[in-house]
């Protein structure tokens, strides 16, 4: 029987470095984009603007390729460049006066921004629910449940990303959790 | 069952959920890769303003190396550094050419 082999992300950089005409960078976007694009709208609180930054972000990416040096996880790299796109983009939405500074679900409370079209029904009101018990989440809490969770990094990869001891992400992650515990409607009904 | 339990079921929970939701669409990555493409194609052929700004910096010193020059021609006699005149004018020339074509790249 023979065995089909998923070449690894490294496997892929190594090869879109060296062959750019290649499908092993799509092969990237398609493994990786939908973590990307829920981590952002984690972040941003909105579907457009998410995807967007997500684009943005996999521009950068394709740009400085070269510059990888696998000393951590493709995906990790891909979240570090995409928080800094966030970053950039709300500094600058600041600067413009176009936003408070508060992004995350500011003014976007009553529309799931974790709205998948595709998804089940359930999902989508699990997507509402938790955008409406992420509210109650100091913005510390949030960016490492966004990091922890929605970008599925470890609590040390998220610790390397904030600049952040590694203790006080699991403080973050700890009261995140139980506050989240308390107002998620679908595992209060489940349980 | 205890806090401590109930919390860590939670988490695996939690976890599970946000596994569920898949955002995929290959509309999406098209759409990367056609701007990726877009962006290098235009990075092939258009110089950056760094390059368009050296050639008009390049032709302004040939013209003011050429005004130089030129004013030390003795007019009558025909004597002094024409050669080096007419190469200069032809250096300006080719400097002002790949100018104008770098910014109409650029444009």
């Amino acid at each position: 029987m023979t065995e089909i082999l998923t070449p690894s992300d490294e496997d892929l950089i190594r090869i879109a470095r060296l062959q750019p005409q290649s499908c092993a960078f799509e092969q990237l976007i398609k493994r990786h984009q939908s973590r990307l694009r829920l981590y952002l709208r984690s972040l941003t609180g909105n579907i457009e603007l998410a995807d967007e930054l997500a684009q943005e972000t996999l521009m950068k990416v394709h740009r400085s390729l070269s510059q990888f040096k696998f000393e951590s996880s493709f995906k990790t790299w891909v979240m570090a460049i995409a928080r800094n796109t966030f970053l950039d983009h709300a500094r600058l939405a600041i600067y413009r006066g176009s936003d408070n500074g508060h992004f995350f679900l500011d003014g976007h409370s009553t529309e799931a921004s974790l709205e998948v079209s595709s998804n089940t029904e359930d999902q989508q009101i699990f997507a509402l629910d938790l955008n409406q018990a992420f509210e109650l989440l100091s913005s510390a809490e949030r960016e490492v449940i966004a990091h922890c969770y929605f970008a599925d990094l470890s609590m040390k990869e998220t610790a390397m990303i904030l600049k952040m001891p590694l203790g006080t992400v699991k403080t973050h992650s700890h009261r995140a959790l139980i506050k989240l515990r308390e107002n998620l409607h679908a595992w209060n009904s489940d349980d | 069952m205890t806090d401590r339990r109930q919390q860590e079921n939670f988490e695996l929970w939690f976890k599970k959920e946000i596994s569920t939701i898949q955002i995929e669409d290959a509309k999406f990555t098209t759409n990367v890769l056609r701007k990726i493409q877009a962006k290098h194609q235009k990075s092939m052929v258009a110089p950056d303003t760094w390059t368009v700004w050296s050639w008009l910096f390049c032709s302004v010193c040939l013209g003011s190396l050429l005004f130089q020059m030129l004013i030390q021609i003795d007019t009558d006699a025909l004597t002094g550094p024409v050669a080096e005149c007419l190469i200069l004018l032809l250096a300006m020339k080719a400097t002002i050419w790949q100018y104008q074509k770098s910014l109409l790249y650029q444009q």
